[in-house]
């Protein structure tokens, strides 16, 4: 498996044209019938040409004034459910403004990369522009990759055991998709689309080290559900040392602020689930192996994933996370790769303004 | 006696290794016969374990720390260190080390009391005696 056979994999899967104009034909109808609206937007999963039929579609209503409690609205109509945020226009300015973070950068790239289907004055065209213009804050952007450096020196001195080795490779090149991401229009949405999204963004070589990091040499089911199973028994025994409540008790809970951080982490690994589901068995792979290595930071250890995993469950909590692998060492390769992808983050971090 | 010996005895003691002196010995001089093939600067450098521990040693100071490394300068680090061999002590030349501490350790053990994780004692005896028991009746059972 490499990048360019997920590539093609995943051009198969992209919502066919008919689906995606009945879409927008909906979005239209539905903003037609809203009353006064600066523009209507259609974002999420339809703008992005990676829904079904049946997917709920997201519709943003830009309106002249601010908006109240009565800001989200849901309706089924055709079968589909319709999800309406009515956003008012300077906070929808405010939105594509300055620089930001994960969260700053995909609030804006939402407006920024979708669709309009109502936009009299040009107003969508302008927050696309706005959102693209954006750029990762910069203090965190060097922090981050100061970060990997450190860890390929590392990596380039052979320190480490085999598996420490491979994990620590695992961990920069998280955080180098996490940089490539944020450059790119669509910025970081969430671990499902990661590769999706690097692929889209012409990171090819990034996702190839990606899939050679976390093992995944083919995109078979068996593998995919295996990895879905796997993580899920790493998540459940991590949220039991860490007092956390059990995976489905998490979804069930929704917005879940008291419990964020493994909220995201189940949100993740429902993904993987979803993607293996979907016949999308690689993704399924990445986000698994992914979510169990996010459930590492729910228990504060000190020795980066494997070893937080074995100082706070265990030796067998340590087996079950490296049972997601095979196991193998870091290849020098794809250390190469991981270099390769920092430089090129660092060059358009040096690059000037 | 070298920066090395000293810093090994120290790890000894704060981790509680109960390294015995031919074994910090022999751990330093595997590393400064590393650090001689590792792309020392003196060509003069014996590529002989034993000789280089006779002859060489080596000095550290302390000097205020140095800025934080660029990010250029790290990805040169980085790319550096991918390429260059990594420090290892072939299994050739350990033998040379160990045939030579047989030979010397009773010569060549430092005076510094060495305190083993067992030892519930204050002191100990003076280590040359120690290690030339230990050693005799190591050579005896074998």
């Amino acid at each position: 498996m490499n990048a360019s056979t997920l590539a093609a994999s995943l051009r198969s899967l992209e919502t066919p044209e008919a689906v995606y104009r009945e879409r927008l034909a909906l979005a239209a109808r539905v903003a037609g019938e809203s009353g006064r609206v600066v523009a209507a937007l259609v974002v999420g999963s339809t703008a992005l040409r990676r829904c079904s039929a049946r997917a709920d579609l997201d519709i943003v209503f830009v309106t002249g004034a601010p908006t109240g409690p009565d800001r989200f609205s849901s309706q089924v109509i055709d079968g589909v459910r319709v999800e309406v945020e009515r956003l008012g226009r300077r906070r929808a300015l405010a939105c594509t403004e300055g620089d930001g973070w994960v969260w700053e950068l995909r609030e804006a790239a939402r407006l920024g990369c979708a669709v309009p289907v109502l936009d009299p004055t040009g107003f969508a065209a302008e927050l696309a522009m706005r959102a693209a213009l954006m750029a990762p804050r910069r203090a965190q952007v060097e922090a981050t990759l100061r970060d990997v450096y450190v860890a390929l020196v590392a990596l380039g001195r052979g320190e480490g055991d085999a598996t420490q080795r491979a994990d620590a490779l695992r961990g920069c090149l998280d955080n180098l998709a996490l940089l490539a991401l944020l450059e790119h229009p669509r910025r970081y949405q969430k671990a499902k689309w990661v590769l999706a999204d690097l692929l889209h963004a012409g990171e090819g070589p990034l996702v190839d080290a990606i899939l050679a990091a976390y093992e995944i040499d083919a995109g078979d089911g068996a593998a995919a559900r295996d990895a879905v199973a796997g993580a899920g028994e790493v998540i459940a025994r991590t949220y039991e040392i860490a007092g956390m409540p059990a995976h489905d008790e998490l979804l069930a809970m929704g917005h879940a602020p008291r419990f964020a951080q493994a909220s995201y982490v189940s949100r993740c690994l429902d993904d993987a689930a979803d993607l293996e589901a979907s016949g999308r068995f690689v993704e399924a792979r990445y986000v698994a192996a992914f979510a169990a290595r996010l459930a590492a930071g729910l228990l504060w250890g000190g020795g980066g994933v494997i070893g937080t995993f074995a100082e706070r469950g265990g030796d067998e909590l340590a087996r079950r996370y490296l049972a997601l692998f095979d196991g193998a060492d870091a290849d020098d390769l794809v250390v190469e790769a991981a270099l390769v992808a920092a430089d090129a983050r660092r060059e358009r971090l040096e690059r000037p303004a | 006696m070298g920066e090395i010996f000293h810093a090994l005895e120290v790890l000894n003691r704060t981790m509680k290794l109960g390294l015995r002196p031919p074994e910090i010995l022999r751990a330093e001089m595997g590393f400064k016969s590393a650090l001689a093939r590792q792309g020392n600067p003196n060509p003069m450098l014996p590529d002989d374990p034993v000789a280089l521990t006779e002859g060489y040693e080596l000095v550290a100071e302390l000097r205020p720390r140095a800025e934080p490394l660029s990010l250029g300068q790290l990805s040169t680090l980085a790319k550096r260190e991918m390429t260059r061999p990594r420090t290892k002590v072939d299994a050739r030349t350990l033998k040379q080390i160990d045939k030579a501490i047989d030979a010397t350790v009773p010569e060549k053990v430092p005076t510094t009391a060495m305190k083993s994780p067992a030892a519930g004692t204050k002191k100990t005896a003076p280590a040359k005696k120690t290690t030339v028991a230990k050693k005799t009746t190591a050579k005896k059972t074998r």
